[in-house]
């Protein structure tokens, strides 16, 4: 199985002597930040990484069968008189949020998050990594994609304007999603990018050698990050107070989406980010309104809900959509888990969504209905819902070349996205 | 307190490796039998290619070495580890770090997990008799009972913080009784190093004194420059669990810079990461790790891949960590359920007929009656409690990750059957119902186990097979050409190339299939290969963080006196060690590693190692810069010595034109010993910018 997930090699020219293409100076000339009063259309995406039990997630509360399937790990449906983190939280009568998504309920009513049930992978494969990659690439069943359609969104378009921090993980290595010819940039901590010591000795000098390096993947990579640290290094980053009395929670993906924010404040021409979170594959021990899962869910929606929050009115440009590679077991397992499914949830929110909302169709839990007797089946391909936002929200409409071997069928479309 | 510096003797004392070495290989060390690579004119470029991708990288003097031993020698010497004697550095740094050489029930009686400590503090068990088990333990329930307080506090808002400053506050107070001002002051106060010189020129009682009652935050400060000994003592003073984990991590990077079978050493992280297990799945995990590799994992390296498989499946570590210690036969399960029920509904019966005949005596009667509510209680727990049955998790990963690949053939109906045949491998977790030992072991449960005949991969495995059903898919699995490509590839992905050629792949797996999965024959036959020193392999991988991390270290001939900042580092550049949470593991391929936070990440590790920046690591520069020559013979010395002299004109220029500028306006070169005859030298400074440069260069991100 090959897998070559990185195409540096631009042009020969380039990769031998650094000519070829734009000076690194010439390029950070050429670049202007968005003006003051001009909109930049914002994409985040957040990967659940692991599996996320889609149904304990958006809980089919009116299901009988959800709850046959599940004695001990279900969330039990909303009911007058219940402790509010005790069950579901209702939407439209027939799903429920997990209690501990409870910060994301405003977005809902605020008609600001969509969520589309039963969405996924066509593909059969129970293998977290071949999903993840075939979620990430856009590829489904095509191993050897070596770049992310994220990253190929961007390519559709060259006549944006090509700021070095266009398109940012929240990482210290760079995804799949956002692997690819298109230049993207991986950042663990903001504070901390740069070069350490006098830049005329050290930084300078790194800028050269990669500069003229011959290296076919260290020079590009070498060029990315110095045009993004030469944007980034007049910004202060480490006094950041998040806005209207945002709370980040202290963990990685709090973390991330408030650096996120960050850099969409700061206007440097940020257009697709990526961040990701771990710890959602609970084959044992799940638990139910409380317990790992929940502990899960509690993070990711406060981590949302302060990200949101700190936005603010600049949240009207950004969308933000979740995905994870696949879905759970509809019946619970011997050990009070879940294994690995197929069909997922997944959530649009921001500014020009058309939320509160359950978009999809619910192919139901009886086991006639199940996929392989066993999983929620997939009613959603995912590379709709991808699709039906980069072509709406970033104008991206050619999406043959961000889903290479997919209809592109704006007929599809859930409608989720304000037109 | 300070040891002697290392770096002359570990690296240095090349005659005395050479002599052992020599004296192993009169000892009957095996001949090679296989075809080696030519090495008359080439011989010099090969032993680079073999340091660069056969070890964590070379050390000063190690080509040389090999040199004169022979290449083919050293390689025979490489892949028989136990015939090269470790190096008396690594044993002497890793002697501290007592947690590694421990079985996990050892580790479990020196320092109590959770469960211990929540018994103890609800007066369950007693404390440790053992004066430092006790020590510890006190230390620990002290911990729980702040976490505890803290808990509550917080369930009362807007009381944490101030009850949480409180206690420094109070801690200080407390310090500040036993110690004098100065004293207090210069712990408190001044360079991190001065402050732990400070803390050692206390008297033994005065320390331990400290120890009791220094505040948190004042303990980081201290470790980070501390000796590793000095490091452990505060860490068992204010966090003792977290001693195990940084043994853990701290011990495994010495090790690779450090010890003579570097080759073992190479293989060992390449299997632990091919059988990946993460530390923070659970607490028993944090406890079993060091067994893990030390036992399961290093001994099998170089032998048979089914001894490698079964013990890794047998390890309480990985039943654990892919949830197997649970799976269970649900016939089986509900039957014992079925028996606990009658148990208890037997002697539900046998109260309520003596509660009726007790009438005379109330006191009894009501003991009887508590009893009773008791077994009732339980008896509704058993009848509600999920049916159990079987985890798919881990009868899936050994076939996708450990052994056949994702692309080798199996389906969903043989991921269910592998489980099955696998259920009633189990473990005693401490803490947890159902959990029989008191420390965590392997054992087969019979009694839980699927009876009944399964087929995995169109084989049948008849009934009643007991634990031999899970051995037999083992063996299986373990000779199944699937796995064999597998395997290879991976090797081979690691070694060779990230795409590795398909003909060096298909021998390595012809090697694999016919030697029974000898893994020593396998790498034979990938390192005697035309595509191991072919053009194309040649610096074409990208060193992940840790290879790039220790490649520097063992280059610069660093003294590691504490490994701590550098285990932080190496999470920060996105590979914590033990830290990767999905079985997937780290990835093989070089490019996964490029980008531009790990490449920044890089380029500022090199500065901070070579201006000895980092606490915890020394770098002697003097060792390979001459004190005469120009900066011309100043830098081709250290390109020499750090890169092989393999270093592009580019790069070359650029550090040219670096050491023309003044590195700090007005120090410039006065620190030098400028004489007539060498009017420019370049000061310490600037021969550390250089070795920075060199370390973060392009060319040294390869290997």
């Amino acid at each position: 199985m090959a897998v070559t997930r990185r195409i540096f090699l631009k042009s020969s020219a380039m990769a031998m002597v650094g000519t070829g293409a734009l000076p690194a100076w010439l390029a950070r000339a050429a670049y202007a930040a968005v003006p003051p009063g001009q909109k930049q259309k914002i994409l985040v995406a957040i990967f659940q990484r692991g599996a996320a039990d889609g149904l304990n997630i958006v809980v089919p509360h009116a299901e009988q069968a959800y709850y046959a399937a599940r004695p001990s790990i279900h969330i039990p449906a909303p009911s007058r008189g219940a402790a509010p983190d005790a069950a579901a939280i209702d939407l439209d009568g027939f799903f429920g949020l997990h209690p501990a998504l409870a910060p994301l309920k405003p977005l809902w009513d605020q008609q600001h998050l969509a969520i589309i049930h039963a969405a996924g992978s066509p593909d059969p494969t129970r293998s977290h990594f071949d999903a993840q990659d075939f979620m990430e690439s856009g590829t489904p069943g095509v191993r050897d994609t070596d770049d992310g359609w994220l990253n190929r969104a961007l390519l559709v378009d060259p006549t944006r304007s090509p700021s070095p921090v266009r398109a940012v993980a929240m990482s210290a290595q760079l995804p799949l999603t956002l692997q690819g010819h298109a230049p993207a940039l991986a950042i663990s901590n903001l504070d901390a990018f740069k070069v350490a010591g006098p830049v005329n000795l050290t930084g300078d000098s790194f800028e050269a050698m990669y500069d003229q390096a011959a290296d076919a993947v260290l020079h590009p990579a070498g060029q990315e990050t110095f045009n993004a640290i030469n944007v980034l290094r007049k910004l202060d980053f480490h006094h950041y107070q998040p806005a209207n009395g945002a709370l980040y929670p202290q963990s990685p993906l709090g973390n991330s989406l408030k650096q996120l924010a960050q850099l969409i404040k700061a206007r440097v021409g940020l257009e697709v980010a990526f961040a990701d979170v771990g710890g959602w594959d609970h084959h044992f021990n799940e638990g139910n309104t409380n317990g790992q899962l929940a502990s899960r869910l509690r993070d990711f929606s406060t981590s949302i809900g302060a990200f949101w929050t700190d936005l603010g009115s600049i949240g009207e440009d950004v969308v933000v959509v979740t995905m994870s590679e696949f879905g759970r077991t509809v019946h619970q397992n011997g050990t009070g888990g879940t294994d690995h499914g197929h069909a997922n949830v997944m959530f649009v929110l921001g500014g020009p969504v058309r939320g509160g909302k359950v978009y999809g169709q619910w192919p139901g839990l009886a086991p006639e209905q199940l996929y392989q007797g066993r999983d929620l089946a997939v009613t959603t391909d995912f590379r709709d819902v991808l699709g039906e936002v980069v072509d709406r929200h970033l104008g991206v409409n050619r999406l043959q070349s961000v889903f290479p071997g997919f209809p592109a069928r704006p007929a599809a479309y859930r409608g989720f996205m304000r037109t | 307190m300070r040891q002697p510096s290392w770096q002359r003797i570990t690296f240095r004392s090349g005659a005395v490796v050479l002599g052992l070495l020599t004296a192993a290989l009169a000892s009957g060390a095996p001949s090679t039998t296989a075809t080696a690579p030519k090495l008359s004119s080439g011989q010099t470029a090969h032993i680079e290619e073999a340091l660069n991708r056969l070890t964590w990288g070379a050390a000063p003097g190690e080509a040389a070495q090999i040199k004169q031993l022979g290449l083919q020698h050293w390689i025979q010497l490489q892949l028989h580890p136990d015939q090269i004697p470790e190096n008396p550095i690594l044993v002497h740094k890793l002697a501290p770090l007592a947690t590694l050489r421990m079985t996990p029930e050892q580790l479990e009686a020196a320092i109590p997990p959770g469960f211990k400590i929540r018994q103890m503090a609800m007066g369950k068990l007693p404390l440790p008799s053992d004066p430092k088990a006790r020590a510890i333990a006190e230390v620990e329930l002290a911990n729980f009972r702040k976490r505890t307080a803290r808990k509550q506090d917080a369930a009362a808002p807007g009381n944490a913080m101030t009850a949480h400053g409180g206690a420094r506050a109070q801690a200080l107070q407390r310090l500040a009784q036993r110690l004098t001002p100065e004293q207090l002051r210069s712990l408190r106060q001044g360079t991190p190093e001065s402050r732990v010189q400070a803390f050692l020129a206390l008297s033994p009682e005065l320390q331990q004194q400290v120890l009791g009652t220094i505040p948190r935050p004042m303990a980081y400060q201290l470790i980070a420059w501390a000796p590793v000994e000095l490091q452990r003592r505060v860490m068992l003073a204010v966090a003792p669990q977290q001693v195990i984990a940084n043994d853990l991590t701290e011990g495994r990077l010495l090790q690779a810079v450090y010890t003579n079978r570097q080759l073992e050493d190479v293989l060992t992280d390449f299997w632990f990461n091919h059988f990946n297990i993460f530390i923070n799945k659970g607490e028993p995990e944090r406890y079993l790790l060091a067994s893990y590799e030390r036992d399961a994992i290093r001994p099998h390296v170089l032998g048979k891949f089914y001894n490698l498989l079964v013990a890794t499946a047998e390890s309480p570590a990985m039943l654990f960590y892919l949830d197997n210690w649970r799976s269970v036969s649900p016939a089986a399960a509900l039957a014992q359920r079925q028996k606990q029920i009658e148990r208890l509904q037997k002697a539900q019966q046998r109260l309520s007929l003596q509660l009726a005949q007790l009438q005379w005596n109330p006191d009894r009667q009501n003991f009887l009656r508590q009893r009773l509510g008791q077994i009732q209680a339980r008896l509704k727990r058993l009848r509600n409690a999920p049916s159990p049955g079987i985890n798919e998790n881990y009868g899936r990963e050994v076939m996708e990750l450990h052994t056949l690949g994702v692309t080798g053939g199996y389906t969903q109906k043989d991921v269910i059957e592998v489980a099955r045949c696998f259920t009633g491998w189990t473990i005693g977790v401490p803490g947890t119902p159902g959990g029989p030992q008191n420390h965590p072991a392997f054992y087969f449960n019979a009694r839980l186990h699927d009876n009944d005949p399964k087929t995995v991969l169109g084989q049948n495995i008849p009934g009643g097979g007991g634990m031999q059903d899970g051995l037999r898919v083992l063996w299986i699995l373990a000779h199944s050409p699937a796995t064999a490509h597998h395997i290879s590839y991976e090797l081979a992905q690691r070694f060779v190339n990230d795409e590795p050629p398909a003909a060096l792949v298909n021998r390595m797996a012809k090697t694999f299939l016919s030697s029974d999965g000898d893994l020593r024959r396998v790498m034979e036959t990938m390192i005697n290969s035309p595509e191991f020193w072919s053009a194309a392999a040649q610096k074409s991988k990208i060193k992940s963080p840790m290879e790039m991390m220790v490649s520097s270290l063992r280059a610069t001939g660093a003294n590691v006196e504490n490994p701590l900042r550098l285990t932080q580092l190496l999470a920060q550049m996105g590979q914590p060690l033990y830290g990767k949470e999905p079985p997937t593991g780290y990835s093989n391929v070089g490019q996964d590693w490029v980008s531009s936070a790990g490449l920044l990440s890089r380029l500022n590790f090199s500065l901070m190692l070579a201006s000895n920046r980092l606490p915890g690591v020394r770098v002697d520069l003097a060792q390979f810069a001459p004190r005469e020559g120009d900066a011309l013979a100043v830098s081709g010395a250290l390109f020499d010595d750090l890169l092989d002299g393999q270093v592009s004109p580019a790069t070359r220029n650029t550090i040219f034109k670096a050491l023309q500028e003044p590195v700090r306006p007005n120090a410039v070169r006065k620190a030098a010993f400028a004489t007539p005859e060498n009017p420019h030298p370049l000061s310490p400074a600037q021969v550390q910018l250089t070795a920075g440069l060199i370390l973060g260069s392009p060319e040294f991100q390869r290997r």
